[in-house]
């Protein structure tokens, strides 16, 4: 595949610390990540702080990416992932009052996507129902793992596990040309 | 855990988002390694949160990207302690080796010192041996004038009885009162005397120098205008008022 062929290159030449391989990581993948990490701290200064950290942490620590354990963006989105959601439980955050309460959830779904619809995901996430879109932006996109959706949405874990895996494969039956 | 709870019960979604505990994480790669089925569903849950990333992506402010590149070096800078080390060698390094350098060259400048030295040596024995001949020649030159000048009267003063073997020549111009004198044939003299020579005119003596006998060469003497004759005297260093006539020992007559 054309696509981890690329990567692999770019991961090489991340492993000989070439700048220009981090300025082309930061432009392709910075507002995918900024998108993860802005939804799961909701305050665009700590979130630019955090991204700041990420890539620096991407950049320093390129070694311990792992491609037999999944893709490059996989093991970025972890990073990006749990240093939001380090961030959001600080002190720090805290005190400027950033509630991680999930009560005043916004269907982030509900806005036009960021990206040229070629796929025709908008229509898919249409097609998948609230819960489903619900479940994948708390659980995928603001940094709730499946027992604090559980809680919260007052579900039973196994269903939120279930539910998940369901609306997930559903998206991929439905962009069925896009995964042959 | 076996592989229809893995896939049932959402364990590669809690894998991919990292809730899991290390011993779960470590079985579920297992699997991901070995059952392709299993391989098959994660790459594509994979797939799905990176589409569903870019589809949601947000573009953060341009700051933070040109603040990563200026920090990316900064982790670096830990480690650069291997470069500090390498800088501190080379500077000992370089040290050593303008040490050794200037040690080179303190003996190469003491060595061309020396040479020019010598060479101010040499150039100076031969500005003296070109002075030397230069006198020579000067001296010569005004011995062949004096020889040569139709002015110059040529006086033969002969040996007196004190001295009878003897003989000296003096030139005399009474124009310009000038007087050469010869003085190689007279005999070397004891420390503290000197060869005076006189001026007789109307038979009183006039003081006309000092000489050595040894200064093989014209004598340059006082300046005398009239005289009717010549005698050299032997005398205390540095000349008498009057002459000591015993001592006698040439005589010409002008």
């Amino acid at each position: 595949m054309v696509t981890k062929d690329f990567n692999s290159l770019l991961v090489k030449r991340l492993l000989d610390k070439d700048p220009t391989a981090l300025d082309y990581l930061y432009d392709h993948y910075s507002s995918a990540l900024y998108g993860i990490i802005f939804k799961t701290l909701n305050h665009h200064e700590m979130a630019e702080e955090t991204l700041h950290d990420v890539f620096l942490k991407i950049w320093n620590q390129i070694e311990k990416f792992d491609r037999s354990k999944g893709t490059l963006f996989t093991w970025m989105y972890r990073i990006a992932r749990n240093r939001a959601i380090d961030v959001r439980r600080s002190t720090d955050f805290k005190v400027q009052d950033k509630s991680d309460d999930i009560t005043g959830f916004v269907d982030m779904f509900e806005s036009e996507g960021n990206q040229e619809d070629y796929i025709g995901l908008s229509g898919v996430l249409n097609e998948i129902g609230a819960m489903c879109k619900k479940l994948i932006q708390l659980n995928f996109f603001m940094g709730y793992s499946h027992a604090e959706i559980s809680e919260k949405e007052e579900m039973p874990l196994g269903t939120v596990k279930t539910r998940l895996r369901n609306c997930l494969l559903s998206i991929k039956d439905k962009l069925k040309k896009d995964f042959e | 855990m076996n592989k229809q709870e893995i896939l049932k019960e959402g364990y590669l979604v809690a894998y991919i988002t990292g809730e899991l505990t290390s011993e779960q994480t470590r079985e579920i790669e297992k699997f991901i390694s070995s059952d392709e089925e299993v391989k098959h569903e994660y790459e594509d849950l994979e797939r799905i949160l990176e589409m569903l990333s870019f589809d949601r992506a947000v573009t953060p402010a341009a700051t933070v990207k040109k603040l990563i590149m200026e920090h990316r070096d900064v982790q670096k800078k830990s480690t650069d302690h291997s470069m500090l080390r390498y800088m501190v060698a080379a500077s000992v390094f370089i040290a050593i080796v303008s040490a050794v350098a200037s040690l080179y060259y303190r003996g190469e400048w003491q060595s061309a010192e020396r040479e020019l030295s010598d060479l101010n040596l040499q150039h100076q024995e031969l500005a003296e041996g070109f002075q030397f001949v230069k006198n020579e020649l000067a001296s010569n030159q005004v011995q062949f004038d004096v020889v040569n000048s139709p002015d110059f009267r040529r006086i033969i003063l002969d040996g007196t009885p004190n001295a009878a073997s003897a003989k000296t020549v003096l030139f005399w111009n009474p124009e310009q009162e000038e007087i050469y004198l010869n003085s190689s044939t007279l005999a070397a003299l004891p420390e503290g005397k000197q060869y005076q020579l006189w001026a007789l005119k109307d038979g009183q003596p006039i003081d006309a120098g000092v000489f050595d006998a040894d200064a093989a060469s014209f004598q340059v003497m006082k300046n005398i205008a009239q005289a009717d004759a010549f005698a050299v005297t032997v005398e205390q260093v540095g000349g008498a008022a009057s002459p000591t006539l015993s001592t006698m020992q040439v005589y010409g007559e002008a």
